[in-house]
């Protein structure tokens, strides 16, 4: 499949939601224009240009698919990092600033990015605990504590 | 008279100890930002934004100014020693500054830089000093729909100077646009694309958006690649071009100092775009063209000056019309709102000493620069020394906590997360998230102007074409907008981004 036509779609999907939200809205008068007159008009603009892509996207001969942009590259790497980074981000305020960062740097290092163990521990401990101390000690910005209060 | 009273205005605040010590460390954070690669100005003024919140405005907003131009300089390290750009402004600059080091000229290419940087930087300062005040005043005449066409122009000038498809660039604009007009109607109070929840009522925010776009974007798409380094000088010495570069190099640094300026006054041009047109400029200038590309020390001067000269002239259209020109002074508009300070024409005369102290600390700045770039070399190479496998957590957590602290809230973290995936995927079908950014931040002034411009003119849309500045502007949008249907304009787009690629 052409790389543009799924991304088109999606955009002429977005503009086309946006326009009617828009109208849902109210349009208002040219005099008085309404909460809905821009979100309408720019959501129109989005389907235009998203139809103008397509149409692009179909006109041109066929290049290669998805597939080559992911070619000859390490793909699982930021898909791992983000599903770390959103577990991460879920597990920051019930377990705490403190042990959910260790744990997070630890595993990027470790399973994202292979570095020797040694060297993991040391930098997730030591990263850890000096922005624990430079953001929540000194600059007085509250990280979260969590259920261990750590 | 005037302005050497308000010179000195400026100077006594950016002289006091604090400020000082504020100054130092943004350009230091700068330097540093420059030199890492994977992590740009925009990313880390983002980071720094919430840090800036119990410190003054003025301190705040040299702090942040110090980390942008602090980047053009430390950007030009990583790119003439190991031939990775630290930030998008310096991605020329590899060309002949790698070229040079494979040589053992590393000293001289390094020193040129910043030294070219130093001259560059100073040179617009003044221009900015003088170019200000006199806008200022001339903006003091713009009505609603004269600010609208002008945001209209930036968002067309910066969708038609991005590298690639000019319809996705405008996609981008207007998804923007969208973005930034989530929450509740500053008019109306009713909540739109808020689908229910508290979070999203006051807007989506600057910060996590922009560290998603920027930062972890950035990161996702280093990760699935092999980052080679290779540092060619270990050790520099002889930073003193000879005196053969210096003949070389004059004009192309007097040339790219005036062109970076002019590009960085200009909506959507930026540093970025005057590194590469200053590169284009000298090779097509120079007699000995086939000498680009293999060490020629034009090739690091003129791109090195025009990137510093565009990054004090950026400063010239959000100061004096309130008007962002480009995504890190977007977000240096953010840090004006954050303290309490409206920029724009009216900012020079209600704050004089914020106004005047920013100008005066970017005079310091730029010294200090000078004074951390060429006996400091040593302490930058030894920082490249650092792998990206334990930089990039390193990178990612400060981009958790810079966007955690921010607002206190954990759905930003979500949406900074959300917006990496996206800005990843949009780098991989070939969407810049610039126009995104900027067309964020300008939505809601620009609802605002156009809706007020409407009811100052009972609904007549022949407002906009009937008033001299407001019509200029958008003819000038339009031209650009409709370029690809005009072979001249069309071609001379698509030179630029081939100079680009």
């Amino acid at each position: 499949m052409r790389p543009d036509l799924p991304s088109g779609l999606l955009w002429l999907a977005a503009g086309a939601f946006v326009a009617w939200e828009g109208y849902e809205l109210g349009l208002g008068s040219a005099n008085d224009p309404g909460s809905g007159f821009v979100l309408f008009w720019v959501g129109l603009l989005l389907v235009v240009l998203a139809l103008v892509q397509l149409g692009q996207a179909l006109a041109r001969p066929a290049e290669a698919g998805i597939r080559a942009l992911w070619r000859d590259l390490h793909w699982w790497k930021p898909v791992g990092a983000v599903v770390v980074l959103a577990i991460y981000a879920v597990a920051l305020l019930p377990v705490g600033y403190l042990l959910s960062t260790f744990a997070f740097l630890l595993v990027l290092m470790l399973a994202v990015d292979r570095n020797p163990p040694v060297t993991a521990a040391t930098v997730a401990l030591s990263a850890t605990a000096i922005t624990f101390l430079v953001f929540d000690k000194w600059l007085g910005v509250g990280l979260p504590r969590g259920i261990f209060y750590l | 008279m005037d302005l050497l009273n308000s010179l000195a205005l400026g100077f006594s605040v950016a002289l006091s100890p604090i400020n000082l010590a504020y100054c130092f460390g943004g350009v230091f954070v700068g330097t540093l930002i420059g030199v890492l690669p994977g992590i740009g100005p925009v990313a880390a003024m983002s980071l720094l934004l919430p840090a800036t919140f119990a410190v003054p405005p003025e301190s705040a907003i040299i702090l942040m100014a110090g980390v942008y131009y602090g980047s053009m300089y430390g950007g030009s390290t990583t790119a003439i020693l190991v031939n990775i750009p630290g930030e998008a402004a310096s991605v020329v600059t590899c060309l002949d500054g790698y070229q040079m080091a494979r040589q053992g000229r590393a000293g001289a290419a390094l020193g040129m830089a910043a030294i070219g940087s130093f001259l560059a930087g100073t040179l617009a300062v003044v221009g900015l000093m003088l170019v200000a005040p006199t806008l200022a005043r001339f903006a003091i005449k713009f009505g609603p729909a004269e600010y609208f066409s002008l945001m209209v122009l930036g968002l067309s000038i910066l969708a038609y100077l991005s590298h690639g498809s000019l319809v996705k660039a405008v996609i981008m604009a207007a998804a923007g646009l969208i973005l930034g007009l989530v929450g509740l109607d500053s008019i109306t109070a009713i909540p739109r694309l808020t689908f229910d929840r508290m979070e999203l009522v006051d807007g989506l925010g600057l910060v996590p958006i922009v560290m998603g776009l920027f930062g972890v974007a950035e990161i996702l798409a280093n990760l699935e690649q092999e980052l080679k380094r290779e540092i060619f000088a270990r050790r520099i010495t002889g930073l003193m071009p000879t005196r053969d570069d210096w003949r070389r190099s004059a004009w192309p640094l007097a040339r790219g100092s005036v062109l970076g300026f002019i590009l960085g006054i200009l909506p959507g041009g930026g540093a970025v775009i005057s590194s590469f047109l200053s590169y284009g400029l000298e090779k097509r200038l120079s007699k000995t063209p086939e000498r680009f590309g293999k060490g020629a020390i034009e090739g690091v001067a003129g791109p090195e000056a025009a990137n510093n000269a565009a990054a004090g002239g950026g400063f010239i259209p959000l100061m004096t019309l309130g008007i962002p020109p480009n995504v890190v002074m977007a977000l240096l508009m953010g840090a004006f709102i954050v303290h309490g300070l409206q920029p724009g024409p009216l900012l020079m005369v209600q704050k004089p000493d914020i106004f005047w102290g920013i100008v005066a600390s970017m005079y310091i700045g730029n010294i200090m620069l000078l004074i951390l770039n060429l006996p400091l070399i040593g302490m930058w190479v030894q920082l490249l020394k650092v792998p990206y496998r334990i930089l990039f957590p390193l990178i990612l957590l400060f981009c958790v906590i810079g966007v955690y602290t921010a607002s206190g809230a954990i759905f930003d973290v979500y949406l900074m997360i959300g917006f990496g995936v996206l800005g990843y995927l949009m780098r991989k079908f070939g969407y810049e998230p610039a126009p995104l950014v900027l067309a964020f931040v300008l939505g809601p002034m620009l609802e605002n102007n156009l809706r007020k411009a409407l009811l100052l003119a009972q609904g007549d849309f022949m407002t906009f074409v009937e008033r001299p500045i407001s019509a200029t502007c958008l003819a000038i949008a339009a031209l650009l907008l409709l370029s690809p249907l005009l072979p001249r304009f069309g071609a001379r787009r698509n030179a630029i981004a081939l100079e680009q690629s």
